[in-house]
């Protein structure tokens, strides 16, 4: 394994700042692990407050010299990122293998991601070279010529969660590149190898000028640098409701305002209606839950079965739930693996006691041995049954493989109706043929993305984000590419 | 003059919430000035928190309940606000007098605010049946169909500024109602007259369910109770930095957070190059500070002139202001009209006194005697000339009639560089013949408007908002209809 780590072709105890490899100011350094094993994997270094100002000041320097948005043309930014594609694409296996080390995500998965992470920079290249105003005839003014143009909103600092370390990282700065922004980004603590491996293999293309990106290291200090800085345009982050009211309130307590867009968690239902597939629905809903050891902010956790299949469809959860495969992360036949560290494993499993002693939920599968060996930091998957749904562990954000199945429901419209309160509004799912009652449900439900008889399918193109404590602003698709571009319009008095 | 406010076919001691006009629940008055006299000219009600929170629950039943979004199609939507946009144009005189009264607005101003007002309504009306998402071909995926679907994004609570009640209004109310929002409507505490006429007009068309628009009058504490909301979906804001941020951080500091748009003002420049007009130039730099007596976000507060014109230029602006003809409101002659209440007032005096003996500035315009008479708020039209760039009177936003030209300069590209800097970004004007200058200005300059060789000319067709501290978001134009919409994504496996 550490062979991973001493083959890599950058050196991972810098980071990358202006175009330099660099180490921290005053050489912090922090250990990462391998969540698998619990082992230290890699020192890396920790950005100090004047690393970040380093950083920043690149970044806009970069910006406001025109070298990323005047020097270049949309078409230029637009190949510089179809080469970085493509050099993730020829590095895939050791950005693969990586990324499971430090994750501990079942190398399949990782694979699904990587394909996601060039899907991303292939798509929004090709909006680098389609930024748009337009000219608006002026109705009222026979001597006005008016229109837009859109530009890059500027230096945009984004704060990465730990649980999809490179493919959320192409989620955002993607878009962000292809609009012409310059980025400083700081990933999750715990995950900033492969951040670091693409940044290398981004200096590598020569096509991204000094400070157009740049990485910091670090937690809570350093992300409250990044959010107080007042260079920087636009916070983007992917965190806590917590958090990210934080990071919100801190935009608007500098000298200057900054624009946010936050991605905050969710609570997503799951519906299972009396014509669903039950097999087919109940690998489903299982995948839709337990996907990435259930570190996934749109999870499947809280599920509705209607009354007249609930006696039916419970077993087949449990079987899918118990068949899952836990083991080396590396090994192909390995399905979950472990969570990212013991701060998360021991949340999920005080989840767990809260369930079964507060909430007195009745456990589905399982015993009382939650955890998994002594090393590393390995879950069962947990599924409990017949949950109230205003149990903690039904409506509390978990954030690990725990599925509350809730009481057996008789009415869509009466779950539509509870749902819609929820505090959450990040994702749901339906499981039915029914024509009708997925009409309804699609309608209804407010929340940025329905799944029908589908679960956790995302893709480069539709956008993705929260109605109310999941956050506001979208990822992916055109609206994000939008969300990095502001707006002037131009006013011209033609009679003068 | 109070024969205006006997006659209004309203009850000005009332509010509308909830379909109803109704008294604070507290019995609570404030009284409304005429600013051009100083005298009470009525007495309205101030909103408690309690009525806050029944105007809050009427829009969000109207909301969640499809009153304004299911029941209604968008095409009844859009003939609701053309009723409305008809109703406003066939009872325009008296608007434009109760706006006059309220305010000391020139009776020709009002005019052209009314103008603005059934304009934003028609206009808007026109996107109301065009809500469309759109179909994205699953290139990844043969068994996927996805399509994302634009929904209003819900309660909107709107802090509205004093200095443009009705215009304004329109601004925030017409593309919020079109995109199926229903709306809370705090005016600024001096002028409430004619959004409650405005109430009035609404529902008189009986086209628009309870709920739908509420209105609370009263000063900060009803504000805040707005922001605090847990069920106002969104803020519209506009007024001062100071305060914005402190919304902004009300949004994050509540159970859910909230989205923001704020418009927090400017100090915007103006360019004299040296083969502008000189004459056009005066007038139009003239009119495009003192408009409205300056209280005007986007203001031509700050003017460059070029060396080479100087000395030929500042008589010709000296001229401009001083025949601007200061009167009673309600006078066809009037050009001008007074501060908006006494507050404003001695801040603008202050602003001159630190002009004179702190800037040590020199005026261009005028003697000591800046105040005109002993009642109202009446400021002379004044300007500063050969002012240091960095003086308080040059940097911060007076919100008066206040023009600071500055030193001469001589190159075009230095002017760019100092104002892209700018702690404001709003607006700017160019004044030149000369092709390349403008192409230069108009693409390096970083605020949200930028007018050539024209001034103040707005429209309902072209964005209009802020870089930097004037804010982020957009009023007018798509872009703001846009604002007022959330996206879904419908992902949906078509195997199943």
């Amino acid at each position: 394994m550490s062979s991973i780590i001493s083959s890599l072709p950058f050196d991972p105890t810098l980071t990358y700042i202006n175009g330099e490899w660099v180490g921290s100011s005053n050489s912090q350094t922090s250990s990462i692990k391998n969540p698998a094993t619990g082992q230290v994997i890699a020192t890396v270094s920790e950005s100090t407050t004047s690393d970040l100002d380093a950083a920043v000041q690149a970044a806009h320097e970069a910006f406001y010299s025109g070298a990323w948005v005047n020097t270049y043309s949309g078409a230029q930014r637009r190949d510089a990122l179809l080469a970085l594609a493509t050099s993730i694409e020829a590095n895939r296996q050791a950005l693969e293998h990586l990324e499971s080390l430090n994750t501990g995500k079942p190398i399949r998965d990782v694979r699904v991601e990587l394909d996601d992470t060039i899907d991303l920079f292939r798509h929004f290249a090709g909006y680098a070279d389609k930024v748009e105003g337009r000219h608006i005839a002026a109705q009222t003014n026979a001597g006005l010529e008016g229109y837009t143009v859109k530009v890059p909103v500027g230096v945009v600092g984004f704060i990465n969660a730990f649980n999809y370390p490179l493919c959320l990282l192409a989620w955002k700065v993607a878009p962000a590149l292809a609009a012409g922004c310059t980025v400083v980004f700081k990933p999750g603590p715990q995950t900033p190898l492969t951040t670091l491996f693409f940044a290398h293999l981004l200096h590598s293309t020569g096509r991204f000028p000094a400070g157009v990106f740049n990485v910091v290291l670090g937690g809570v200090a350093v992300g409250q640098a990044l959010v107080d800085h007042d260079l920087v345009d636009k916070i983007g982050f992917t965190g806590s409701v917590a958090t990210g009211k934080h990071v919100i309130r801190s935009t608007a307590s500098t000298a200057r305002v900054r624009a946010t867009s936050v991605e905050l968690g969710g609570k997503s239902p799951g519906v299972v209606m009396p014509d669903a597939d039950l097999q087919r629905t109940a690998e489903l809903v299982i995948s839709g839950c337990m996907n990435n050891t259930g570190m996934n902010c749109n999870a499947l956790t809280r599920l509705w079965v209607h009354r007249s299949i609930y006696a039916e469809f419970l077993p087949l959860l449990k079987a899918a739930a118990e068949k899952i495969v836990l083991g080396v992360p590396q090994s192909e036949d390995t399905e979950m693996g472990p969570l990212i560290d013991r701060r998360q494993m021991d949340r999920v499993l005080e989840y767990i006691r809260i369930g079964i002693e507060e909430d007195k939920a009745q456990l589905l599968t399982g015993d009382s041995s939650h955890r998994v060996g002594q090393e590393g930091y390995w879950v069962r998957p947990t599924v409990f049954q017949n949950v109230d749904p205003q149990a903690r562990i039904a409506t509390e954000e978990i954030f690990g493989p725990v599925l509350s199945v809730l009481q057996p429901f008789d009415s869509l419209d009466n779950v539509i109706e509870i749902e819609r309160k929820s505090e959450f509004g990040l994702a749901a799912g339906i499981f039915t043929r029914n024509h009708g009652d997925i009409a309804r449900f699609t309608r209804r439900m407010r929340c940025g993305t329905i799944w029908v008889n589908n679960y956790n399918a995302l893709y480069s193109y539709l956008p993705f984000g929260g109605f109310r404590n999941s956050g506001f602003g979208r990822e992916l698709g055109y609206e994000s590419f939008d969300g990095y571009l502001a707006t002037k319009a131009i006013i011209d008095d033609i009679t003068y």
